[in-house]
């Protein structure tokens, strides 16, 4: 009897600790979230492939969110993709080319751009909404989330993200399918001031074994608090998400 | 290096020599944000050079009426489009522009050289709030979920389902847009009201009678569903006043398959009737719809498959028929038949599906897809297979060739061409 309930104890004991050690890797995603970028924002990227040869092609966005959930982009450069938008509500996905003329729902894995980038990567929401963080240790000088995505529509399963001590950013996340494959590692470096309260990294370098030889960059700039009413984010803007900009 | 890669190379050297290697040997990660901030304009477009070669179906329908008892064996055709578009900001107001140039020939010495320049856009747009939007001018508005047709296209041009994306005109109108926003599960509540006037001169092709278009839509999002429903009422100086009501909806069933739809219903619409040997104008009500799927397989290649219905259009035995007169002459028959009978929506069934995919074979930017148009009644089919490629910033090559097949009689079996080869290079600015 005895026995039994030491046992119990035991397993009780194993259970909240375990509880408590996810609260703390669930919150310390949170931060992070927090200090990438405000819940609502304004943000500009340069999307930068560069192929074993060293070509370069780059593509220029202006990204608006709301919330956790709503999402806006538009490609500004290059010419031959410009005025092309993808909103994001959720798990809905639309995309919205000029030549089409109506947004087109789309599947989130659907590719929006040749390359490394795929949508998830150029629509992504915060860490938190997709993914819960499973366990928190320290790897070197940094901690080590490891994070398990809320549902099969993330494009990637699994999640190992490091993060730097005193920021509180991700520095290094690599990103893996259900199966356990590696499919690209994400590189964050140039921590800036951005202003607002906000130092995060300005450069996010992308590698994957998929395809081989072939770099992503993507620099961030612009990023600001922005306060905009839930009708923005719906499909009759989608063609005028340009005039948001200030 | 990948084949792949010295494949691109070549073409890279082929096409645009030195000022690549230029392009490939900066490394800077600079990111000038004020290149990209709101200006008080925008210009932008493309420029094509474009040549076709059509391989002639000298004993087709098609030909026979087009070139008569002579036709001949290929045609080779060459075009030239400039689109010039732009924008010009007024506060919250912009003025807002697409025209585009053409110009046309071909080696058949008897047709001229063909040119046109028109205002497919030309319209003022006014932003009172984030919530009521004012359009005024002409505009094009494309309604519904389906890629290869539009029948809830109400206030359009219909679309050609052999190239969906093509440029299509604009109709004179009056757009308030209202956005509600959510009430309880319905999200992203919208509305707007349109108002064409029509005579001889303004939008004459919505309706050949002078008066009014008044149109409706309504959009919401439930869930993962999208939700849009329509309305066209036309005021006619005549009792025949027309109407249609459509519905549209898409929805994704899992994270890699979409399904849509567009209903529409048309009372008192103008169509053809194929009668006692001979095509004749008639109004009835008829029935439309596209159902179809967007599906994403483990290839990351995109599926799409549509399949039109419309119950009271022309059937296939009645094109056999009227191929069939042509052929024997039997009975005189006329290109305007022949204009009827070639429209994108004639007949009754038609499915379209088209494959494509991304970085194909593994080179980036390069863009692969198949398209199939089938006609179900009669067996015959359009089969194109179609190579995008950006070699480089702003500039793209399209290779496309078309197999066009059926039995005699059949609606792909008596087109004017059998084989079709088309290249084009776009330029963007």
């Amino acid at each position: 009897m005895l026995f039994t309930r030491r046992f119990i104890v035991l397993i009780l004991f194993a259970l909240s600790y375990n509880a408590i050690a996810n609260e703390q890797a669930n919150q310390l995603l949170q931060e992070v979230d927090r200090n990438l970028q405000p819940q609502s924002y304004e943000m500009y990227r340069k999307l930068i492939n560069i192929e074993p040869d060293g070509t370069e092609k780059s593509f220029v966005l202006y990204t608006l969110k709301k919330g956790k959930d709503k999402m806006l982009a538009l490609f500004l450069d290059p010419a031959s993709e410009r005025g092309r938008s993808s909103l994001r509500l959720g798990e809905n996905m639309w995309l919205y080319i000029p030549n089409v003329g109506k947004p087109l729902r789309i599947t989130s894995l659907q590719s929006v751009v040749g390359g490394v980038f795929n949508n998830s990567d150029i629509m992504q929401l915060d860490y938190s909404v997709e993914y819960d963080a499973q366990s928190l240790q320290e790897d070197n000088e940094q901690l080590l989330l490891d994070l398990k995505a809320k549902s099969r529509s993330v494009a990637y399963d699994r999640l190992k993200m490091w993060v730097d001590k005193t920021y509180k950013v991700p520095m290094k996340i690599e990103a893996y399918s259900a199966s356990g494959m590696l499919i690209k590692t994400l590189h964050y470096s140039k921590i800036k001031d951005f202003g607002n309260g906000y130092q995060r990294p300005a450069i996010l370098q992308t590698d994957s074994p998929l395809y081989q030889g072939y770099k992503s960059v993507m620099l961030f700039d612009g990023i600001k608090p922005r306060e905009l009413q839930e009708q923005v984010f719906s499909l009759d803007y989608m063609d005028k998400v340009g005039e948001l900009r200030e | 290096m990948k084949p792949s890669t010295l494949v691109k190379q070549f073409i890279l050297m082929s096409f645009f020599g030195s000022s690549i290697s230029a392009h490939a040997d900066s490394n800077d990660f600079s990111f000038d944000l004020s290149a990209y901030q709101k200006k008080p304009y925008e210009i932008s477009g493309h420029f094509d050079l474009q040549a076709s070669v059509s391989r002639i179906d000298q004993n087709s329908a098609a030909s026979v009426l087009t070139y008569g008892s002579n036709p001949p064996k290929s045609l080779s055709q060459y075009y030239s489009e400039l689109e010039f578009s732009g924008l010009y900001r007024a506060g919250d107001s912009t003025l807002n522009w697409q025209t585009l140039a053409q110009l046309e020939n071909s080696n058949l010495p008897n047709l001229e050289t063909k040119s046109k320049i028109t205002f497919q856009q030309l319209y003022a747009h006014f932003s009172v709030s984030q919530k009521w939007q004012i359009d005024l001018g002409k505009k094009t508005v494309k309604w519904g979920k389906s890629y290869a047709w539009n029948p809830v296209g109400f206030i359009e041009y219909t679309k050609n389902p052999e190239d969906p994306e093509l440029s299509r005109e604009g109709f004179v109108m009056t757009a308030l847009n209202y956005q509600q926003g959510s009430i309880g599960a319905w999200k992203n509540l919208s509305h707007s009201l349109y108002l064409l006037p029509r005579n001889r001169d303004i939008n004459s092709e919505l309706n050949a009678d002078s008066g009014m278009t008044i149109a409706f839509k309504s959009s919401l999002l439930i869930e993962q569903t999208d939700l849009d429903f329509y309305l066209r009422y036309d005021s006619a100086s005549n009792a025949s006043s027309q109407q249609a009501f459509g519905f549209s909806f898409a929805s994704n069933l899992s994270s890699n398959l979409e399904i849509h739809g567009d209903f529409a219903y048309l009372k008192n619409a103008d169509s053809w009737q194929w009668n006692s040997n001979q095509l004749s104008p008639q109004t009835q009500n008829l029935w439309q719809q596209v159902i179809g799927l967007r599906y994403l397989d483990q290839h990351d290649i995109t599926w799409i498959l549509e399949w039109l219905h419309q119950p009271q259009a022309l059937a296939s035995s009645d094109l056999h028929e009227f191929n069939q007169q042509i052929l024997e002459s039997t009975i005189p028959q006329t290109q305007f038949a022949k204009t009827i009978f070639n429209q994108p929506t004639a007949l009754q069934n038609q499915f379209y599906l088209k494959a494509s995919q991304k970085d194909w074979l593994g080179i980036v930017y390069l863009n692969a897809s198949l398209s199939l148009l089938f006609n179900p009644s009669d067996k015959s089919f359009a089969l194109t297979p179609e190579w995008i490629y950006q070699p480089a910033k702003n500039h793209e090559l399209r290779l496309r060739t078309s197999w066009l097949q059926g039995q005699q009689f059949t609606q792909y079996g008596e087109k004017l061409a059998d084989y079709k080869l088309d290249i084009r290079w776009r330029y963007y600015y």
